[in-house]
């Protein structure tokens, strides 16, 4: 079977790996709303599309790492305030390590191999 | 001037033209076909509609009041394409297996159920089901038919229900998914993208009514093609029943065959040769009858066994001389056993009695029947109804019925008392039966008043078993008593008059004392 290999594609994967760890790190400072996490988000350049963003939300909720609550808001529909819960706490810890761990790796690995 | 309608997005009121109405509705709709069977897409349609109320809010203001196609556009381009959705999704997959250490409950990733046309009788739902269950859908098509009949047609209601809301597979993608499959390689990703570039166009013709015609097409409008499936259920039905019936046979067969153990192991006293000897006339009739036996119940047995199997569809390919193999050892099987039967049958084609009276026997008020002590069976006989092969035994010259005597008292009226013993055998001609009859060996005294008798009965051996018997008819007249021995159960029906005097009356015997009252 041929795997092709697609820039495009490795480029998405990349950051898709990387969303979620995101998304836990804005919510462990303070709880926010889609559009706030939105905001950082499409600062940092990492998500494109908004519509992709809610898949994750509930994805991560279902699986414990996220509670909300609901906000009535002035000018639109209520709005759901997302936090960390405690297992989603944990969770964050344990993706922080790794991405230390992990960008060591590849900051040692790209280094050494631009070198020659 | 552009018409526009009035709708209703998370709770909010909009006036949206009707071009820009439609580009939304399709919009929506294949987000929507994106998440079918995702875990919460009720949830992320909502929050994704919320989202999209909230742009749109910030859309209008005092001078505009409508939203444009421009802005669905603009806001479709915010959102994300719903390939975006999609692909997003099918890589969540292989994350989330990788973090199933986290998932507490242990989700697994789901399937999607989806129609499978490509195997279907109807329209999928019994195939589709399968694929989401793993199990073979001719199973949930026999649920579904057995379920219709039993729930008075409700269960067709549900099919065309399921019909309609359960997606056909149509791409590559879906129809792995379906089957569980992953979807990662690369080409089936690019078809997917593809599909769902087609997927606005298709959404546009109205999607619900479609689904709904199509389902009622298939369901009431195929009736050519329901009556196919009618015949492929009753098809897969016989199937069945022919297993069923393969199994029943088959537990008939062995509890046969425990039986036929029982029954030589019960005779003591007789072993398979000499049990060959005694009923079958000594030609191995009975290891003949065995084969016989073999013969014809194997090939039923395979041959229902290979049909049902072949009609549920379980084997394709035809086993060459299958049927002429198991046709041919079923004749010879039934020729063997018929042979046997003739045989027997003729041996017994005849029978004859051979009576001899004893009148006015007695003069007294009691007749008294008593019973010589048993010394061929007295260690195995309780009852008159113990089992007839169990008491027989062989000595050089003679076979000892147990069982070949039946006693029985009758009102003799007005008349004097009277004994009749009557030799009864079986042959192949009159005379033969005759010839069998007069050499059964019974002995009796009768002195007045007194009967002994004796429990068994003798036949030379080489007579074989022919349905030798003797009975003993005491006509008894009314208002004379009769006495029993203890044992005289052995020989007659009731051995509840072991031991008792009875009075013969009107209606037969009775105990004197309840006469009395």
């Amino acid at each position: 079977m041929n795997q092709g290999i697609n820039i495009e594609n490795t480029k998405a994967q990349m950051k898709k790996g990387v969303l979620e760890y995101c998304i836990l790190s804005i919510l462990s400072n303070k709880e926010a709303y889609p559009s706030d996490i939105l905001t950082v988000l499409k600062e940092a350049k990492l998500l494109v599309a908004e519509g992709t963003l809610y898949p994750l939300l509930t994805r991560l909720k279902n699986a414990g790492l996220l509670k909300y609550r609901w906000e009535e808001s002035s000018s639109g529909p209520p709005r759901k305030y997302f936090s960390l819960t405690e297992q989603g706490t944990f969770f964050l810890h344990e993706l922080n390590k790794t991405w230390i761990e992990l960008r060591n790796a590849v900051e040692q690995t790209t280094s050494k191999s631009s070198k020659p | 001037m552009n018409k526009t309608v009035t709708i209703n997005i998370s709770g909010f009121i909009f006036n949206i033209e009707e071009e820009a109405y439609q580009v939304l509705k399709s919009y929506l709709e294949a987000v929507r076909k994106t998440f079918t069977g995702t875990e919460g897409s009720q949830e992320i349609m909502a929050d994704i509609e919320a989202r999209i109320a909230e742009l749109f809010q910030l859309k209008l203001n005092d001078r505009k009041h409508v939203i444009m196609p421009e802005d669905v556009t603009e806001i479709i381009g915010i959102m994300g394409e719903p390939e975006v959705y999609a692909d997003h999704d099918s890589t969540s997959e292989d994350e989330k297996q990788e973090k199933t250490d986290f998932n507490e409950d242990g989700r697994n990733p789901h399937r999607k159920v989806y129609r499978d046309e490509d195997d279907s009788v109807l329209a999928g739902v019994c195939s589709g089901l399968g694929h989401h269950f793993k199990t073979d859908p001719l199973y949930i098509r026999i649920a579904f038919v057995i379920l219709a009949f039993i729930t008075f047609g409700t269960a067709i209601l549900i099919y065309i229900i399921l019909r309609i809301v359960i997606p056909e597979a149509k791409t590559t993608a879906e129809k792995l998914h379906m089957k569980g499959k992953d979807v990662t390689i690369e080409n089936i990703r690019n078809k997917v993208n593809e599909e769902f570039k087609n997927l606005g166009d298709q959404l546009r013709s109205s999607e619900t009514k479609t689904r709904l015609k199509n389902a009622l097409e298939d369901v009431a409008g195929g009736m050519g093609k329901a009556f196919n499936t009618l015949g492929m259920f009753i098809t897969k039905s016989i199937g069945l029943i022919f297993i069923l019936i393969a199994a029943g046979l088959m537990i008939a067969a062995i509890s046969g065959l425990i039986a036929a153990d029982s029954f030589t192991s019960i005779s003591k006293n007789l072993g398979f040769a000499q049990l060959d000897e005694v009923f079958l006339f000594n030609e191995n009739y009975l290891t003949l009858g065995l084969v016989a036996i073999g013969l014809i119940i194997f090939p039923i047995l395979s041959g229902f066994i290979y049909t049902g199997v072949r009609l549920l569809g379980g084997i394709k390919k035809q086993i060459p001389f299958f049927g002429l193999t198991l046709t041919i050892m079923f004749i010879v099987g039934f020729s063997i056993a018929l042979f046997i039967g003739t045989r027997i049958g003729t041996q017994l084609s005849h029978d004859h009695e051979i009576p001899t009276r004893f009148a006015d026997f007695s003069q007294r008020d009691t007749i008294i029947i008593e019973l010589h002590s048993d010394v061929h069976f007295h260690d195995q006989i309780t009852k008159r109804n113990s089992n007839f092969i169990e008491l027989i035994k062989l000595n050089d010259d003679k076979i000892i019925l147990g069982q070949g005597i039946h006693l029985y008292v009758r009102n003799g009226g007005e008349g004097p008392a009277e004994v009749e013993i009557i030799r009864r055998a079986g042959g192949p001609t009159e005379q033969e039966a005759i010839h069998f009859a007069e050499r059964i060996g019974y002995e009796y005294q009768i002195s007045d008043s007194l009967i002994m008798l004796d429990p068994n009965i003798t036949i030379p051996r080489e007579d074989h078993f022919r349905m030798q018997e003797v009975e003993v008819i005491v006509r008894v007249p009314e208002g004379k008593f009769v006495k029993f021995s203890d044992n005289v159960g052995r020989v007659y029906w009731n051995d509840n008059y072991n031991g008792r005097i009875l009075r013969m009356g009107p209606d037969g015997l009775s105990s004197p004392s309840e006469l009395s009252k």
